[in-house]
């Protein structure tokens, strides 16, 4: 359908259709954004999961609970 | 005699003699006198809402053009949002005259909290990144904004504090963010736009009095 090909954005109370160059320069800079925001999920995940278990293995060696050495960490 | 709806201020009937007009004017001034001393006294009202935008599966929205203005420092917005793809995030970016500022002038300071996990970043990109996965059929992410001196020339600062991925049982996220725009340029609006699929919800703008 050609509605699938239309981007609308709203301005105010105005919906605007873009199209040609416009809509490319929107969608080059909504997939630069959308890798760049993958990224940065992807280490904010990594980073988590490293600390994670980072407090596992403290709290092995500390002889506590996991959410015990969270808290106090 | 007739009365208003909410105030009970007594107003003259249609029948009632035009002789009597001034007195009817005096009272009816002097009754809402009378309400609005009792409910403000001298004071003014903390919060203005200046404008509610409501969206429905666009790619990007913008508040009104002079939503931002130098009548107020500070701002509060309430920027509501459904998306049909899970997963989206949304960008927010500065806008000056009915354009974005999209360069590399956004600074955000994060604190991500996911269960008993938590994650600290400070980045520097071309928009302030608002949140991940904000929502998703179900979930309506909630994101409230304080925004200082958008319209003032001097570089724009904000706190807020998002939900992400709150339509996704037992994976709630929390953000609470500090940005800076690091330049002293005047902006009038903002825009928010996710990085993936459209969105639909409000987003409404309030002003501090000074």
């Amino acid at each position: 359908m050609a509605t699938t090909n239309k981007i609308k954005i709203q301005d105010g109370e105005e919906v605007i259709e873009l199209l040609g160059a416009d809509k490319e320069a929107f969608l080059a800079d909504q997939k630069a954004r959308a890798d760049e925001n993958a990224l940065l999920e992807a280490e904010y995940k990594a980073k988590q999961d490293s600390r994670e278990s980072a407090i596992k293995k403290l709290a092995e060696v500390a002889g506590l609970t996991k959410e015990e050495l969270a808290s106090i960490l | 005699m007739a009365t208003t709806t909410n105030y009970s201020w007594t107003t003259p009937d249609d029948t009632a003699l035009v002789k009597d007009g001034a007195s009817a004017i005096r009272a009816l001034g002097t009754a809402i006198d009378t309400s609005m001393n009792t409910a403000l006294g001298t004071k003014k009202a903390g919060m203005v809402l200046l404008n509610t935008t409501s969206f429905s599966a666009v790619s990007s929205v913008s508040l009104p053009a002079s939503t931002f203005t130098t009548t107020y420092n500070r701002y509060k917005i309430d920027f509501r949002a459904l998306t049909s793809i899970a997963g989206t995030d949304i960008d927010g970016r500065l806008r000056a005259s009915g354009t974005d500022a999209s360069a590399t002038d956004y600074y955000h300071q994060l604190a991500r909290a996911s269960g008993a996990a938590f994650y600290a970043e400070r980045t520097n990109l071309n928009r302030w990144y608002i949140a991940g996965s904000v929502g998703d059929t179900t979930g309506e992410t909630a994101s409230m904004f304080e925004i200082i001196n958008p319209a003032q020339s001097v570089k724009t600062t904000a706190v807020a504090v998002h939900t992400g991925q709150p339509g996704t049982t037992g994976s709630i996220l929390s953000y609470t963010m500090a940005y800076l725009h690091n330049l002293t340029t005047s902006y009038d609006s903002m825009s928010f736009i996710p990085s993936s699929g459209t969105i639909t919800g409000t987003v409404s703008v309030y002003g501090y009095n000074k």
